[in-house]
Parts: structure tokens; C-alpha cells; sequence
């Protein structure tokens, strides 16, 4: 099938250091699934004797093992085998559907990298692809990746706005017949469910946004015709609270469009139409894109170690070092990189550069 | 294979303090300090006062133990030599050693990680555990139970449900 020319990529870091509310909710959810093997697992081989005796003994999730040991080995399964471990047992699938599963996986640095593609098909259905590693992949066993269907997500605007924390991937915004929504759907990785946020305060597409100091900030995609879209023109989102809250924005940023966005040093770049801007989250102070960033920014951009990085649509990636305030040429990538006539997306995935074709044709099959 | 034909100087030389320690079976071994307080549980004993004459180690055999003492030995002679050396070439050789070491069977890989836990040597827990995850990565669900002696508890229809949930990973 052909795939047009709207996609885009997002870096996941499948690190998990849950959010409150977040970890509140998966709480919740594995209790419901009777996890009687986390009984075991918060404490090492003396939680088996804490259990009431009208209470079914707590299986254990590898015979002979405390739980909190078995877990630490389970956690280092890398997470394309998830799927076969859940149906070893029963309280296989609770652990790894817990919490506790993830911030295990945290804690010992087994957290994987994956890139997320979310692809538009004749103009009209969205679909969303992991990249994974598939050591399976017998056609090509010296690079094992293969691009996984995700589960889709409920109900895809047009243009959204993208923004990753932690394993949870937010689609902000975008047009839903053709009104700007308010509504925030979030992918969480570590479950592969999608599920509703809290509404933005006002409805947006192509707006921008980025992750500043832990907080989603978004910008723009809106009128400013109305005191409530004038004041929330900015808005950022607290996975704490969980909520959304206004950013006092000055008149004169308030580009309505916004075609690309980056945060760099944690400040959020955004480029509009005409001109760019550039938000200080921790001053909270309004600037403006420097020249010289916004001549060369093409397409969708990523950071890597506080350089923007940019396919020039002539076979190279160019890098602007914002301290500096210069592009360089990324150098050493002529031979491998193809001439991408669409222009490329790129994605930081675990300090590492990924570029997408924008006009890429894949067959029928994944 | 772990005789230690080095000759470097040893990082705790015959005059250091000694640790005698005494498996579940009476056995009695003795070690260098540095060794001995590998072990995260001994160095709190001591700390707390309790490292007189033996310390017995009560949940340890002597055949795990020996193991164990193995394990140590290396890490301090190792951690030693990189040190002098720089990093590089004692981290490979670490690698080596360490996949060496631990290219056991179950029962025994149990006994080793029981003991690394029970002793709290976080290197020796963290080269079991990823020995266990390597050993279920890439096995079939019935295979996972087979080695480890899992019963499965899921009926057939449920087993169908779970399939049918991450279909988009099965296809």
C-alpha cells in the first residue's frame, strides 16, 4: 500500500518511572486481575508466611525462588518475548502486567529504546507501527528488525501534536471534521493500550509541543479570537497533577500554525509560519527562533545531546549546535544514507539519530 | 579455570585480615577480608560487630559455597587488576570469566542465585538472574514450564483469550 506523505515518528524511552495517577490506575488494574503473586514480590523470601490462612497460598511465580528474585530474572527478558512469558501462568501475566514489572525493568537498566511510527494511509486511516527487534525475522537475521502493528488508537485527528514521557506516548489535539479537539489520547507502551487523557482547555491542531523538565508544553494551533483561547494560547500539562494549566503567553508569539517543534536544552523551539519562537520553561520567558536555526530547519527535527538534527532533502543531515549557533554536516553517513525526495523524519531513539522516508512504499504485508 | 596464575600483587597479601566463614554443613573456609566483604550481608555482620572467631552462614552448603568463594576471589583479584590496568582488557576478561563461570545447570544456577541473594553479592545475583533471563528468552510457554517446573494454570479458553489479546504480536 502506498503511504502518504503525512507521517511522522516519536521517540519512545521505554523507561518507566511511572506517574502518580498513572501508577494509581495500573495499580488498580492489577489488582483487579488477582496478583496474588505481588504479595510476594515487595518483600524477598519471608512474604509466603504473611498470608491469612483462609486465603489461597500466593503462587509463586518460579517454584523454589522467592518471588522478588524470580522477578528480577523475568525482568531481564527483553521485551519481545513478552508476549510468550504471559502465557507461561497465571501469575506470569499478573507480574507482567504490574507496576512492579516495570519499575523492576527501571531499576536494572533493562528499559528498551522503540521507535513508534504513526503512518496516514490514503489520506484517511492512521496506523500506528512499533519498530522492534525481532531476532525471529528469518529473512534477515544480521538485522533483525521488523515494523509490529500497535493496537489503533480510538480516534486519530489531523494534526495532532506529539509529546513522550516515559513509556507513554500523548497525541495532543489535531482536527476531528475539521474543529480543532481538545481531546489527549495516551499510548501506554508497557500495556499497548491506548487510553483518554484530560482534555487540553482549548481545542488545537498543528500546534506544538515538547517536554520540558518533566511537563508537556504545548503551543499554538489555535485562534486567538476569545480571552480563553488568548490566555491558553500556551498550556502545559502536569503528569503530577494531571491536568492541564494556562502559560502566560505575550501577544505578539502567538503564531496560529506551528510546522515544527523541538526542545533543546529544555526549551521548547517552535517554527510558525513566519518566524519561530522559543519558550524558557524554567525562566519562563518568550524569545525568538534565531535565524539562522529557522533558514535551515527543515521537516521534523531531533535532539541528540543539544543538536538539532535536520535531513536537508539533498542526501544529508545537517546538526545546529544551538551554543554555537551554526549547522554543521553531519559527516561520515554519504555512503549509507539514500536520497529521500520526500524529506525524512527524524527521531532521537536512545541518543541515537533514526530517519524515516517520508515517501516510503511498503507492500501490502508488514 | 579459575586458578589464579597471576602475579600480581594480591590486593590483600597473606598479612591482611583474615575471615573464617562456616557453611549449613560445618565446613569451614577461610578468606581474605577483601573477599569476604563482598558479600554485602558479611560486611554488615561486621560492621554490627558480629565478625568474630566464624561466621556461620546458615542457608549456604559448602558445595555452593566453595562456588561462591570462586565467584568472589575472581572479582576482587579482577577489580584489582583494573584498577592498575585501565579499564579495557580487565572488563573483557571479567566477561569471560563471568560467562565461564556461570555456564551451569539449573539446579545448580538455583543453588548460586539463592545464595547470592541470601548473601546479598549484587554482582553474582545479577550475572544468575540474567543467566536465568538468557535461559527463558526465545522459549515457547511450555518449554519456560518444563525447565522451571511451573504448572499451568490457565484453562484453554483462557489461554485462547490471551493469544487473541496480543494478536497483533502472534500474528
Amino acid at each position: 500500500m502506498l503511504l502518504s506523505s503525512f507521517n511522522f515518528n516519536l521517540q519512545l524511552p521505554a523507561n518507566v518511572e511511572g506517574r502518580r495517577s498513572a501508577n494509581q490506575r495500573h495499580s488498580r488494574r492489577a489488582k483487579l486481575e488477582k496478583s496474588q503473586a505481588m504479595k510476594g514480590t515487595s518483600s524477598s523470601s519471608g512474604a509466603t508466611s504473611t498470608v491469612d490462612s483462609d486465603s489461597p497460598p500466593p503462587s509463586l511465580l518460579v517454584p523454589d525462588l522467592p518471588d522478588d528474585v524470580a522477578l528480577q530474572c523475568i525482568a531481564r527478558v527483553p521485551s519481545f518475548y513478552h508476549c510468550d512469558l504471559s502465557l507461561v501462568c497465571k501469575s506470569w501475566r499478573s507480574i507482567l502486567r504490574s507496576p512492579i514489572f516495570f519499575s523492576t525493568r527501571s531499576l536494572l537498566n533493562c528499559t528498551q529504546h522503540f521507535l513508534f511510527i504513526n503512518v496516514r494511509i490514503h489520506g484517511s486511516s492512521f496506523k500506528w507501527f512499533v519498530l522492534d527487534h525481532n531476532p525471529r525475522n528469518p529473512q534477515n537475521p544480521r538485522n533483525p528488525r521488523n515494523l509490529s502493528p500497535v493496537p489503533p488508537i480510538p480516534s486519530q485527528a489531523i494534526g495532532s501534536a506529539f509529546a513522550v514521557i516515559g513509556p507513554k506516548i500523548f497525541v495532543i489535539g489535531g482536527s476531528i471534521n475539521e474543529i480543532p479537539s481538545s481531546n489527549v489520547w495516551i499510548f501506554d507502551s508497557r500495556f499497548n493500550k491506548w487510553e483518554l487523557g484530560p482534555k487540553m482547555r482549548v481545542g488545537r491542531e498543528f500546534a506544538a509541543a515538547g517536554v520540558a523538565n518533566g511537563k508537556i508544553y504545548v503551543m499554538g494551533g489555535c485562534l486567538v479570537d476569545s480571552w480563553a483561547r488568548s490566555t491558553n494560547w500556551a498550556e502545559v500539562f502536569d503528569p503530577v497533577t494531571w491536568s492541564w494549566a494556562p502559560v502566560p503567553s505575550p501577544m505578539e508569539v502567538r503564531e496560529k500554525w506551528m510546522h515544527g517543534s523541538a526542545v533543546i536544552d529544555e526549551k521548547i523551539y517552535a517554527v510558525a509560519d513566519r518566524g519561530g519562537i522559543v519558550y524558557d520553561p524554567g525562566e519562563a520567558t518568550w524569545g525568538y527562533v534565531p535565524t539562522e536555526l529557522e533558514a535551515g530547519w527543515r521537516g521534523r527535527a531531533a535532539v541528540v545531546d543539544g543538536i538539532l538534527y535536520c535531513y536537508d532533502y539533498l542526501g544529508k543531515i545537517r546538526g545546529y549546535d544551538a551554543k554555537e549557533g551554526i549547522w554543521k554536516e553531519l559527516k561520515g553517513v554519504e555512503k549509507d544514507l539514500p536520497k529521500l525526495l520526500w524529506g525524512a523524519m527524524l527521531a532521537n531513539v536512545g541518543g541515537r539519530v533514526a530517519v524515516e522516508d517520508c515517501g516510503v512504499q511498503l507492500s501490502g504485508r508488514r | 579455570m579459575a586458578s589464579s596464575s597471576s602475579s600480581l600483587p594480591s590486593p590483600s597479601s597473606s598479612s591482611s585480615k583474615k575471615f573464617i566463614l562456616r557453611s549449613s554443613d560445618g565446613k569451614h573456609f577461610e578468606v581474605d577480608e577483601a573477599v569476604a566483604l563482598q558479600s554485602e550481608m558479611i560486611k554488615q555482620m561486621v560492621e554490627d560487630g558480629f565478625g568474630g572467631d566464624v561466621i556461620p552462614l546458615l542457608n549456604v552448603s559448602s558445595i555452593v559455597l566453595s562456588k561462591v568463594i570462586d565467584y568472589c576471589k575472581k572479582h576482587v583479584e579482577l577489580d584489582f587488576k583494573k584498577k592498575m590496568d585501565g579499564d579495557n582488557e580487565a572488563h573483557e576478561e571479567i566477561k569471560n570469566w563471568d560467562s565461564e563461570y556461570i555456564n551451569v545447570g539449573v539446579d545448580e544456577l538455583y543453588h548460586l542465585i539463592m545464595a547470592a541473594n541470601y548473601l546479598h553479592i549484587k554482582g553474582l545475583l545479577d550475572l544468575t538472574c540474567q543467566k536465568v533471563a538468557d535461559i527463558i528468552k526465545g522459549k515457547q510457554p511450555e518449554q519456560i514450564r518444563k525447565i522451571f517446573n511451573i504448572e499451568n494454570d490457565f484453562t484453554p479458553e483462557e489461554e485462547q483469550e490471551i493469544r487473541k489479546e496480543h494478536s497483533w504480536a502472534f500474528e
